[in-house]
């Protein structure tokens, strides 16, 4: 493999894209094998180590990747499993932009079966054991004890060259959201009914349930159930049971049986996990027994034409009929055929209460299609939340939302389930709630309070950050750079911005928010408060300081001289000309640094504001005081005729007087001498 | 019952100008003095009291005739037509103490040009001088406008115009 790899390199064409000056990837020469319908590979080097045999995946979604997954596996040495070297944004040719690459070791051989393949070549339970359970077991355990889940364990997911032999190896994990790619088949019931995005990120339980649907495919060659629809693959295991259902009849390999029986054991709490598989391999017969299957009703209820023997089943169809359940519901049919027929007092009390908006923090009223989700969630608490075509298990909240991105009638959705407490209402059913389920609680709380907040920053954008820690930011205007993070953002802002607008969009202020460590609630309400020019160009510019001030974010010359631009009414705010002219020379010398908090502190100097403040308003009154002194002299001239003739006469008098007085003396002088 | 009163402005009416006018007790005490300076004169300096008849007469008109109530036209007349006559009364108080050399210096008409000449010089001055105050107000008036407008340059140049526009608003 490492000298067909380093041949492949002599022979690759020039154009190949380079990411982290590390990993050389080539467009020209596409893998197959390896591609998802995700995710596209390709050839790639290491120039680390040349001889490692190593591809890309180059993602074609706006699905967050599993970084969390690629920082804690990176760099292990896991034989079974592909590795991940190196990730990030390249710039893609095919793609007009740039899309994210992860960079994995190449696993030998071929896939064990194609995307979609029905009927696989059964392996001999001899071979599974050496080849597939002694080392997958090791591996589960390993990623067990890191607390990472795959969720990606399927038979077109596992490369082996059985010519030849040699380890078999595990495909990625990382280009989607946990279990994105799987089917329902290799899913649990729960986390199967949720949305593909939003399955979530499960235990390990759920990798031992995958491994164990693997597990029986490729003893037996297939299952009937791989040829069904996602939701008749999930009637049939509600009905029979997963193992049932996946065996269809058949006899698997006696020697398996027990570890499928342990396996597909649909509850999760008794289903097999690391120590009982090391146990059965260790020789220990342990003889599982399947959980009892839920039990039926005597008569079944109709939804939609169809007949419903199962609380399950009945809630699968009522989120499947979600228009027609609202009046199901309503008429109490549904709550008599619990009482009566199921003979489940207690839940169809729970049916009955789902009317009710009770507690401090009830909703104010139940909508229809809220009573019908809080419904469902009572038959079926196990299953994800639904709310219409949103469903999601609560550690998939983030995948789901980030896939309505381009779907506004689904957040839609999302926004009213959260407003309607449907995860607060989720832990109410429980008397003693597991922990993981408060969490749940408090993650309803965090989500209602984003978006009981209209202004930029908040609302379901801020939700979709919270939630996806890793999610790069979706605003149109730096979607091309994939920023998943506040320097790439704000480097990307300065190469994208422009004039003409303020740089800061919903996606970008709850992007900030979600992602600085520090409060920024003020900032955030400022931005909402700001109407004038220079409010808002102001407090734009604060939030961007502080986020480069707090991440020490490269210096961005760009988007301060864009704000120098748009800083004429922050300018003109400053009522002294002089000044005006000094702060506008020291901002454009500023600008060459590239940093908004010196820029800022320069525009919006509050000595200056001060100074400007008390001198214009003195001014001011100078100003209104000579004008009025003006006016009055102006309006004196019309009257000045008689002001003179009366000052007039007074001088007269007063010469008069003078005068006499000048001659009295006179003439006494001229006399006496 | 509460009476409710109202002042000439609220009636509408106008208020009645009052004239600045002395004390009635004031005045009648200056007349009095007057009227014993004039009877004391008349016993005792009766030639003197026969010139300042002759220079009484153009200050006398001019109260009459002068409207204003400070009689500056008195005034002005007065003192220049007494300063006229001042010469003639000393000569008699120095010289020749009789009536009938008051008489004589009554007959030469040069005297009664000299007296009249100074209430005259009087009337002039009086209706001269407001020409000179107007001239006066207006060159001050002139003055103080344009060093008003020139601060209010000053600061519209350095506070720009809409210092101009919020003083015009208020």
């Amino acid at each position: 493999m490492a000298s067909s790899s380093a041949a492949a390199r002599e022979n690759a064409p020039a154009d190949s894209v380079i990411l982290a000056d590390r990993f050389e990837i080539q467009p020209q020469l596409p893998l197959l094998d390896l591609a998802h319908a995700h995710a596209s590979a390709f050839a790639a080097w290491d120039s680390d180590d040349p001889g490692l045999p190593v591809y890309a995946l180059i993602i074609e979604h706006d699905l967050p990747v599993r970084e969390q997954q690629l920082r804690t596996l990176k760099g292990t040495r896991k034989p079974a499993l592909v590795q991940p070297l190196g990730w990030g944004p390249v710039d893609w040719p095919a793609a007009g932009g740039r899309r994210m690459a992860v960079i994995l070791t190449r696993p030998a051989g071929r896939r064990l079966a194609e995307p979609g393949q029905v009927d696989l070549i059964a392996i001999p339970a001899k071979q599974l054991l050496s080849e597939f359970i002694t080392p997958f077991a090791a591996l589960l355990r390993d990623l067990g004890d890191m607390r990472v889940t795959h969720r990606n364990i399927r038979p077109d997911n596992l490369y082996s060259d059985l010519e030849k032999g040699g380890g078999w190896v595990l495909g990625e994990c990382f280009s989607a959201p946990a279990a994105y790619a799987q089917s329902a088949l290799h899913e649990t019931v729960e986390r199967a009914m949720a949305m593909r995005e939003g399955r979530g990120h499960g235990t390990s339980a759920d990798d031992y349930y995958a491994f164990g649907v693997t597990l029986a495919l490729l003893a037996m060659g297939g299952s009937p159930l791989s040829s069904l629809t996602d939701d008749q693959v999930i009637a049939a295991k509600m009905e029979q049971g997963s193992y049932a259902a996946i065996i269809a009849g058949r006899r698997p390999p006696a020697e398996l049986s027990e570890i499928l029986h342990g396996l597909l054991c649909d509850d999760r709490d008794t289903r097999w996990g690391a120590q009982e598989l090391d146990n059965w391999l260790l020789g220990g017969r342990q003889n599982p027994s399947p959980p009892p299957l839920e039990s039926q009703a005597g008569r079944g209820f109709y939804i939609g034409g169809e007949e419903y023997k199962t609380i399950r089943t009945a809630a699968l169809a009522l989120d499947r009929n979600w228009d027609l359940a609202a009046t199901l519901i309503k008429d109490d049919g549904l709550e008599r055929w619990v009482r009566s027929c199921v003979k489940d007092t207690a839940r169809a009390d729970a049916i009955v209460s789902c009317r009710v908006s009770a507690g401090q923090n009830a909703p104010r009223m139940i909508s229809d299609d809220l009573l019908v989700a809080r419904t469902i969630t009572v038959l079926d608490p196990n299953g994800p939340l639904r709310f219409r075509q949103f469903s999601a298990m609560p550690d998939g909240f983030g995948a789901a939302l980030a896939a309505t991105t381009q779907k506004p009638e689904i957040a839609r959705l999302f926004l009213e389930m959260i407003s309607g407490m449907l995860p607060a209402f989720r832990v109410g059913l429980e008397q003693n709630p597991k922990p993981s389920l408060l969490s749940l609680q408090d993650l309803g709380s965090m989500l209602r309070r984003h978006l009981n907040q209209r202004g930029p920053g908040y609302g379901v954008e801020r939700c979709l950050y919270e939630l996806n820690p890793n999610l790069q930011c979706l605003s149109p205007r730096v979607a091309n750079y994939l920023a998943t993070d506040i320097p790439t953002l704000l480097s990307a802002m300065d190469a994208e911005i422009n004039n003409e607008e303020p740089p800061i969009d919903r996606h970008i202020a709850a992007f900030l928010a979600a992602r600085l460590r520090d409060n920024v609630d003020r900032n955030l309400n400022e931005i909402a408060a700001a109407s004038r020019p220079a409010d808002i160009v102001l407090s734009h510019l604060r939030l961007l300081a502080l986020a480069q001030e707090k991440v020490a974010a490269p210096p961005l010359p760009n988007l301060c001289a864009a704000f120098l631009a748009q800083m004429g009414p922050v300018i003109d705010d400053y009522g002294n000309i002089p000044l005006r002219k000094r702060v506008s020379q020291a901002a454009e010398k500023a600008v060459q640094q590239g940093k908004l908090a010196a820029f800022l502190a320069i525009i919006d100097n509050q000595a200056n504001r001060q100074w400007d403040i008390g001198n214009g308003n003195r001014a001011g009154a100078r100003f209104t005081k000579a004008k009025a002194e003006i006016k009055r002299l102006i309006s004196a001239n019309e009257h000045r005729h008689l002001d003179a003739e009366k000052l007039g006469h007074r001088w007269a008098a007063s010469l008069g007087a003078i005068i006499a007085a000048t001659a009295v003396a006179a003439t006494i002088y001229s006399q006496m001498s | 019952m509460a009476v409710t009163t109202k002042t000439a402005s609220e009636n509408g009416a106008k208020p009645r100008r009052l004239a600045r006018r002395p004390p009635a007790g004031r005045v009648r005490g200056f007349g009095l003095v007057v009227l014993m300076a004039i009877a004391s004169t008349m016993m005792f300096a009766l030639p003197i009291f026969l010139i300042l008849v002759v220079a009484s007469v153009p200050p006398l008109v001019a109260y009459f005739i002068d409207r204003d109530s400070e009689k500056y036209a008195a005034v002005a007349v007065g003192t220049l037509s007494l300063s006229g006559a001042l010469p003639y009364i000393l000569d008699l108080w120095l010289n020749t103490f009789t009536i009938r050399e008051a008489v004589l210096i009554l007959a030469d008409p040069y005297t009664w040009l000299v007296i009249y000449g100074a209430a005259a010089a009087g009337w002039l001055m009086y209706f001269m001088l407001p020409i000179a105050a107007h001239i006066y107000l207006k060159m001050s008036s002139d003055h103080r406008i344009a060093i008003l407008q020139k601060e209010c340059e000053a600061l519209v140049k350095e506070w720009g115009s809409a210092i101009g526009d919020s003083a015009e608003k208020s």
